[in-house]
């Protein structure tokens, strides 16, 4: 026997010991590749296999080997994978192919599974087991999962989604909602001018059919001429189909380039139904008029319109609240001022009534621009005028002094020259208790002392009754 | 021109010598139930047999044998716990179980040189070596009878619960010197019985 070196051994043992361990790291990481991984010889004897492999053929890892490889799926899904071996074996150039097979595991106890499988020649054979075929399944369930809700949604959605291809016709179609919308079946290989233009081509503008022209031109041309012309595309129409216009639709177009190499290849449209939108928004717009139309004509009852004070309707609505509230201690005071023009009739018959009117508009100027937010002041008839104001006497006197004041500086130009004006009030302070009529009354005594006492003066009826 | 009939003994006698002391030496490891089987139809030598292959050379002028016991890990550890002094197969660790084999492919290795060795062949052993997968992809198994003689062989050691497969390629380098192989005595008398004797 030859004896060997004793280092030469120990390095001849290393040098091996090393080699196993990169062989069994590298076959480690092979059975743990995920989903099937198998390596079959020419005759389909499984020679190797991952532990997934075992799993999902559910089988004993040393029960996989040289098992034949059609023993493990159903005649069915055998057939499909013969086809492709004979492909593979008749076309020395194809190296690979790859298809989709459903598979059940488990002896078909439970449901199948869609599985993306890939076939490869192997470069290496021997002259025992002939060629060698790497044999890769993915289960991809989770991915059609995935892709059939998407699929759900979209055709759930309501848009209507078109691809259209770069000669004009519609590719496909990702909405159920779509049908409806256009009220057309099996629109893919139509052109989509005819199918959603063609119909309202009579009712389109001058530019938006130059528009449609420019969308069909963009097609295999760069995407910067998209972007330059996309403003002309019609993006608003109103969508029926032979003379249903009761049943046409608001429909919003938005277009989208998808480019190859920077060429406008295919036209993503998508369309928005409107309809309820845009009727909802007219009736809003209806019921918006209607309720301007109220408001004006609810303003001419309460509005004087000459002085655009209020006019007595709404002083009893109005007042008697104030009056109500001042019964509640809600509101702490509440005085009157009634005012009086002095010597108004004759402002009328010498100047006439135009001149007249004039005088009432500047002197309910005076008083609105001298009464606060708090304050009603009231047009009672002709000459009159009333404030309620929620303060005392002393406060209202201070107000009432200021509005006579104002109206005695006021000068009105007429033809004959210019008129001075002169204005008496009365004022009284409400009493819990006391009636709407009462209160006026008292104001109006006051009203009648001032007149009594030469006018151009303001008098409170406490001043009387003391 | 060699003489074909010599030829053939040369073969059969080598042969018969590999799978004697296989057999020989797994009764040793595992115990005397084993048996071997010979006569099969649907495997042949260059097959990927089982998940994993001990494999060792025993080199010489006159031999070269490349010895290959196909086993898989899993039969192999329900047998050699009694050698780990383990009470039951589920301690044998995956290391043990290769180990194992490999020991018994050495310790076949090393028999068959001293066989060779005592009847003036010359021969060494390589150490032993394990591997798995699709192991076999790199062998040339094709026989012949020139430029050098080669040839394979195929058996089964077996017993109820576990199947080694042993393929032997062996190359015939000098027929003239092979030929003292013809003039030895039964290899079973001069065995050496020896224990497991790990790496």
């Amino acid at each position: 026997m030859t004896i060997i070196n004793n280092h030469e051994l120990q390095v001849s043992h290393k040098v091996l010991t090393l080699l196993e361990k990169a062989s069994s790291t590298a076959e480690r990481i092979i059975d743990q590749f995920p989903g099937v991984f198998l390596i079959v010889n020419e005759r389909f004897d499984i020679l190797r296999g991952n532990f997934d492999a075992d799993q999902i053929f559910d089988c004993q890892h040393d029960q996989l080997l040289r098992t034949n490889l059609k023993d493990l799926f159903p005649q069915g899904v055998w057939n499909l994978f013969s086809q492709q071996f004979s492909f593979l074996s008749e076309n020395p150039d194809t190296k690979t192919v790859k298809f989709e097979a459903n598979f059940s595991n488990n002896h078909n106890i439970l449901a199948e599974k869609p599985f993306f499988w890939q076939i490869s020649k192997l470069e290496m054979g021997t002259s025992v087991e002939g060629q060698l075929y790497s044999l890769k399944g993915e289960d991809i369930s989770q991915i059609r999962e995935s892709e059939s809700k998407l699929v759900n949604i979209f055709a759930s959605i309501p848009l209507g989604i078109l691809l259209v291809d770069a000669s004009g016709y519609i590719e496909d179609s990702y909405s159920n909602y779509l049908e409806y919308l256009l009220s057309n079946k099996d629109l893919e290989g139509k052109n989509f001018r005819e199918i959603i233009f063609e119909p309202i081509e009579n009712d389109l503008t001058h530019d938006e059919l130059k528009g449609l022209d420019e969308l069909s031109n963009c097609l295999n041309k760069q995407e910067e001429h998209f972007h330059k012309v996309r403003e002309l595309f019609p993006t608003r129409i109103f969508y029926y189909r032979e003379n249903n216009v009761i049943e046409g639709k608001h429909l919003k177009l938005s277009y989208q380039p998808v480019c190859y190499e920077g060429i406008v290849k295919r036209l993503l449209i998508i369309l928005e139904d409107r309809t309820k939108i845009i009727i909802t928004e007219r009736e809003k717009q209806e019921v918006s008029l209607l309720q301007e139309q109220s408001r004006a004509i609810y303003e001419s009852a309460i509005r004087d319109p000459l002085t655009g004070l209020y006019t007595r309707l709404y002083m009893e609505e109005k007042v008697q609240k104030m009056v109500e509230n001042h019964d509640d201690y809600a509101m702490r005071n509440l005085s009157l001022v009634f005012f009086d023009l002095d010597h108004f009739k004759q402002i009328n018959d010498n100047y006439g009534h135009d001149i007249g009117d004039e005088v009432l508009r500047q002197v309910a100027a005076v008083i609105t621009y001298e009464t606060r937010e708090t304050d009603l002041a009231v047009r009672f008839g002709g000459e009159e005028f009333l404030v309620f104001i929620p303060t005392d006497e002393k406060g209202a006197s201070i107000f009432a002094e200021r509005v006579r004041k104002s109206v005695g500086e006021m000068q009105i130009d007429t033809d004959s020259g210019p008129i001075k004006l002169t204005m008496s009030g009365g004022i009284s302070q409400h009493k819990q208790g006391e009636s709407l009529q009462d209160f006026i009354k008292h104001a109006d005594n006051a009203l009648y002392s001032a007149k009594r006492s030469g006018r151009d003066r303001i008098v409170l009826i406490s001043q009387l009754n003391s | 021109m060699y003489d074909a009939s010599k030829r053939l003994l040369i073969k059969e006698k080598i042969k018969s010598l590999v799978k004697e002391i296989a057999l020989s030496r797994a009764r040793t490891s595992v115990g005397d139930e084993v048996e071997i089987e010979e006569d099969f139809t649907s495997l042949e030598v260059g097959q990927v047999l089982k998940n994993h292959m001990a494999l060792i050379m025993i080199h010489g002028c006159a031999f070269r044998i490349t010895l290959k016991l196909h086993f898989s890990l899993s039969q192999i550890q329900q047998i050699c716990h009694h050698y780990y002094g383990l009470s039951s197969s589920g301690e044998v660790t995956e290391h043990q179980t290769i180990d194992f084999v490999k020991e018994l492919s050495n310790m076949i290795g090393g028999a068959v040189a001293v066989v060779l060795d005592d009847v003036g062949i010359d021969t060494g052993i390589s150490l032993p070596l394990c591997m798995s997968g699709f192991y076999e992809v790199f062998s040339d198994y094709r026989e012949l009878d020139t430029p050098y003689v080669k040839f394979n062989d195929i058996w089964k050691l077996h017993t109820e619960v576990v199947q080694i497969y042993g393929t032997a390629q062996i190359e015939i380098r000098d027929e003239e010197l092979a030929e003292k192989l013809l003039y030895m005595d039964n290899p079973s008398e001069t065995d050496d019985e020896g224990g497991i004797d790990f790496l």
